[in-house]
């Protein structure tokens, strides 16, 4: 059917039939939506339910050996703590300072984004802000550096009748504490403690865009 | 209700079918308006085929008017439908780019696929050349990064932008496409051969 076929009348008739529908969709009450937060509760609620929230030490250990790209790794800590320990690669943006605009520009820039502190729970709170306020791609470190320190320095060896994935994580966690604090991972949580972890990096600005893009 | 995917209703791989499926529906129907002919999407810059602004537009007020109302149903909650963030230089620059090249080629993007797929050789080409530029953007990315970044915006929205009601948005655009709708016709009795 071409258009042109169309008579003029029934031109006119369709143009007025949708500016009809447009000025009834005027009565909608929707101004109330425009203050309304990005992401509804029902979201929030369901992805931590989907425990969409989070990384365990596996997992974040698992993609720093992967050198997932994009990853960043943000300790909420404050300063101080930062400085006596951190994990290798991570950035300090503290608690307070993570809603700056900078600070939320770098968190979209990052292709994902992994949020670290002492046990988890600060965390976890300013993943539930983010999330409300529509950022995706973050997530929490499970436990928190208290459960990162416990699982690498001091591995539960499985029993020896476990299955081959159970020795296989435990080698893996033997290994990664190897690197992460030297020896043999072994008793080393002293490096807690100790402040020989370097100065805080100055924080650096990822390139590129966030991997999470969606549309076309 | 919707968007159905973010309210979990489904998961990501049986997203990717939903969006195989619309995919073809897309180029089925882009087909369907003549759009795999470079000629027709050309004659559109002599003024002697305005079809493309007309199937776009019509589709532009269905899709608003369809959204307007089933936000309003409680259908579909608009605020978690997914936006483009706007880079706004980039994306000027972005879209001199294709507007240069769709005169240039005579198709865009969507229909070189649609052409190629009906096995036009001009819509090879353009293909191609498309696949080309991608491989070239890919490899001198680093180069280009801090203007692909620049003039980050967030998500804007008319409505938010400037404080106005999404209904009077609504209305505009549809007047807007009505006026145009309107100059189309008359522009291609005017160019007609």
């Amino acid at each position: 059917m071409n258009l042109r076929n169309l008579s003029a009348d029934a031109k006119v008739l369709g143009g007025l039939g949708i500016l009809l529908l447009a000025l009834i969709a005027l009565l909608n009450p929707e101004r109330r939506d425009l203050h309304r937060p990005p992401v509804s509760p029902e979201i929030v609620a369901g992805a931590i339910e989907d425990g969409a929230d989070h990384v365990t030490a596996d997992d974040l250990a698992h993609m720093m050996v992967d050198k997932v790209p994009g990853l960043l790794l943000v300790d909420l800590r404050a300063p101080s703590d930062y400085a006596s320990f951190h994990i290798d690669g991570s950035i300090n943006i503290p608690l307070p300072l993570l809603f700056s605009e900078d600070n939320l520009a770098q968190l979209h820039a990052a292709g994902s984004t992994v949020l670290i502190s002492t046990g988890g729970a600060h965390a976890a709170q300013a993943w539930t802000l983010l999330r409300a306020q529509g950022m995706e791609n973050v997530v929490t470190l499970l436990g928190g550096l208290n459960y990162w320190m416990n699982v690498f320095t001091n591995p539960n060896p499985p029993p020896e009748t476990a299955a081959d994935p159970e020795v296989a994580t435990f080698e893996f966690r033997r290994a990664v504490g190897a690197h992460l604090f030297g020896g043999a991972g072994e008793a080393v949580a002293a490096a807690a403690v100790e402040p020989t972890a370097p100065p805080v990096a100055p924080i650096q600005r990822p390139k590129k865009r966030g991997k999470g893009d969606e549309g076309c | 209700m919707g968007p159905l995917y973010k309210m979990g209703l489904f998961g990501e791989q049986t997203s990717f079918v939903f969006a195989f499926l619309i995919g073809i529906a897309f180029g089925f129907w882009l087909e369907r308006a003549g759009f795999a002919s470079g000629l027709k999407l050309a004659l559109q810059f002599y003024f002697r085929d305005m079809s493309v602004l007309k199937v776009m537009f019509t589709a532009i007020v269905v899709c608003m008017l369809g959204l307007s109302y089933f936000n309003w149903m409680g259908w579909i909650d608009c605020t978690q439908v997914y936006i483009n963030p706007t880079y706004l230089w980039p994306q000027l620059a972005g879209g001199l780019v294709m507007g240069v090249g769709f005169v240039i080629g005579g198709y865009c993007p969507g229909t070189c696929l649609v052409a190629t797929a009906t096995g036009k050789i001009d819509g090879m080409a353009y293909t191609v050349g498309a696949l080309a530029g991608m491989f070239t953007f890919a490899e001198v990315f680093d180069w280009l990064a801090d203007f692909y970044n620049s003039g980050a915006m967030g998500t804007v929205l008319i409505p938010q932008q400037f404080g106005i009601p999404r209904g009077y948005v609504v209305v505009a655009v549809v007047i807007m496409a009505l006026l145009m709708f309107w100059g189309a016709e008359r522009l291609e009795r005017r160019f007609a051969k």
